[in-house]
């Protein structure tokens, strides 16, 4: 795949599931950021993460569920902080320092406090 | 010699898993009701499980992707997440069926208060799935899952009268009395069909390969497990039809399951037979209430992204334990309401017959798809077998409902 000239963002990079630097899953692509350059050329600038990245895909009444029940949080994980793709995207940094381990880590207290955790 | 065991007890792990209640229950009715007449749908019912599980494996060895990456990526986003839901509350649903099932077998072995083993079975079940390492879970329950063997005995000693049994193996319509007959007959097939393929079947198996941290050298020792094993177990489903045709069918009896399923191990064994098929059930709707609960927390964290697996202490993915725990607590209230298990069972079927084609679909696509799986992509022939059940489950998903309304759940 990587000797492909050419990225299919829609199949290789959308709801793709992202992995850290440690290989530990961290979120999926839910939306992608794209600008649009001079001249009219597309160039990806980022991957979104997070429940209202997800919200924002889903028809009326849902997202308003959705956001509503789910929160509105997004990550902007930056497009240079890709490191490969295959059939999983590698990032170059750990979840923590993108900013991907929040809701993780939050229920990590709550089971650690069951014994055998 | 370590790969030969491995191969050995895959093998009998499978077979040991492949009944559970919902299987049990539509076997026997149907041999109850239509003797060895629908033997056929177990065969074909077996080689379509056999193909998609085949095809689920091998995507996990080969690319590290279990299903519920599959449906997202090759679904979408929007169908995906209806699938994801859709599946759950099947899992819900059998998972909760599973347990009744388990309450309503000690109730038999000792007279106490159903919801007392309702609570019993769930702390067991929670604290089974806490403290012991997957392959454990897998193994302990499979294994021990294999005394349903004594149900086949029984279908041997039953004395079955063989030439119309392997009849039975052909594609058929018996004559029966009314028209109403013909669609109980059809509501049965549907059943039956849906039952051997239950859709976390696939998604257990895949994520059960990633968690035994297969490679694509793993993928011959995926093929002989799912083949021999998947085909030893549906001699089970054959078995309890040909007990249900001998034993319920002459005598006009509608077994009242799944306790009366010891009947016939009680007849031909005595106190023993009922001991192993007691004990044999057991681990068996044990086994399935484990796996439907961890495959709705493998579904949910593979869709969304989160990390997932066993392998993982529960430390380190939380979310992933909180989704397992929350899914067998909500069985547990579920069925704690006193609903029958068994009509429980059938929702559970029945629903699981409208998501099979949106679970094999992305299955089918990436297995085929040479840029995902290079020399491991599917060959032509698994791709024709793919789409033919494709056909078939899509035909039997859209009867599925109207089949179930109009006979009252195959009452007639």
């Amino acid at each position: 795949m990587n000797q492909q000239e050419y990225l299919d963002i829609a199949r290789q990079v959308l709801d793709r599931q992202l992995i850290d630097s440690n290989n530990i899953p961290c979120g999926k692509a839910d939306d992608l950021e794209v600008e649009c350059g001079p001249g009219g050329r597309l160039k990806m600038t980022a991957i979104l993460v997070g429940p209202d990245a997800r919200a924002r895909r889903l028809p009326g009444l849902l997202r308003t569920l959705a956001r509503r029940f789910l929160g509105d949080k997004v990550v902007r994980v930056p497009w240079g902080e890709v490191s490969v793709i295959t059939s999983q995207i590698k990032l170059k940094s750990r979840a923590s320092e993108l900013g991907l381990d929040g809701a993780e880590r939050r229920a990590a207290r709550l089971i650690r406090q069951i014994p055998g955790a | 010699m370590k790969k030969a065991l491995e191969i050995f007890l895959g093998i009998l792990t499978a077979m040991g898993g492949f009944v559970e209640i919902g299987e049990l229950v539509f076997s026997i009715n149907a041999g109850a009701k239509f003797g060895y007449s629908l033997l056929w749908v177990v065969a074909l019912g077996t080689i379509g499980i056999i193909i998609y599980g085949e095809m689920a494996g091998r995507i996990a060895a080969v690319t590290g992707q279990p299903v519920f990456y599959l449906i997202r990526e090759r679904a979408g986003f929007v169908v995906g997440l209806g699938t994801l839901v859709a599946a759950n509350l099947v899992n819900l649903l059998t998972c909760a069926a599973e347990i009744g099932g388990v309450a309503i077998l000690l109730k038999l072995a000792l007279n106490w208060p159903y919801r007392v083993f309702i609570l019993l079975g769930l702390i067991f079940f929670l604290l089974v799935m806490w403290f012991l390492p997957f392959q454990w879970i897998e193994r302990t329950f499979g294994l021990l899952g294999l005394l349903m063997v004594v149900f086949m005995l029984t279908a041997i000693l039953l004395k079955p009268d063989w030439p119309q049994a392997a009849a039975g193996f052909i594609p058929n319509v018996p004559a029966l009395e009314s028209p109403k007959e013909y669609l109980v007959y059809a509501y049965f097939a549907v059943a039956l069909m849906s039952s051997i393929m239950l859709p976390y079947e696939t998604y257990f198996y895949a994520s059960g390969g990633i968690e035994d941290h297969w490679t694509p050298s793993d993928v011959p020792l995926n093929r002989i497990i799912v083949t021999v094993g998947f085909v030893l177990g549906s001699l089970l489903a054959v078995a309890l039809i040909i007990m249900g045709a001998r034993l319920f069918l002459p005598n006009h009896i509608e077994p009242q399951l799944p306790g009366s399923a010891a009947l016939g191990p009680v007849i031909v064994f005595g106190k023993w037979g009922l001991a192993l098929a007691l004990l044999g059930m057991f681990f068996a709707f044990g086994g399935a209430a484990i796996e439907t609960c961890l495959s709705a927390a493998y579904n949910l964290a593979q869709f969304v992204g989160w990390p997932w697996g066993k392998f993982r202490k529960p430390g380190g993915a939380p979310r992933f334990a909180l989704a397992w725990i929350t899914m067998l607590i909500l069985a547990g209230l579920l069925i704690t309401t006193g609903v029958d298990p068994v009509s429980v069972v059938e929702y559970s079927i029945i629903f699981s017959v409208i998501i099979l084609p949106l679970t094999y679909l992305p299955i089918l696509l990436v297995a085929a798809d040479r840029t995902c799986m290079g020399a491991f992509a599917n060959r032509w022939w698994a791709n024709t077998l793919g789409w033919f059940y494709l056909i078939i489950l899509t035909i039997a998903g859209l009867c599925a409902i109207p089949l179930l309304i109009i006979t009252h759940g195959g009452k007639g």
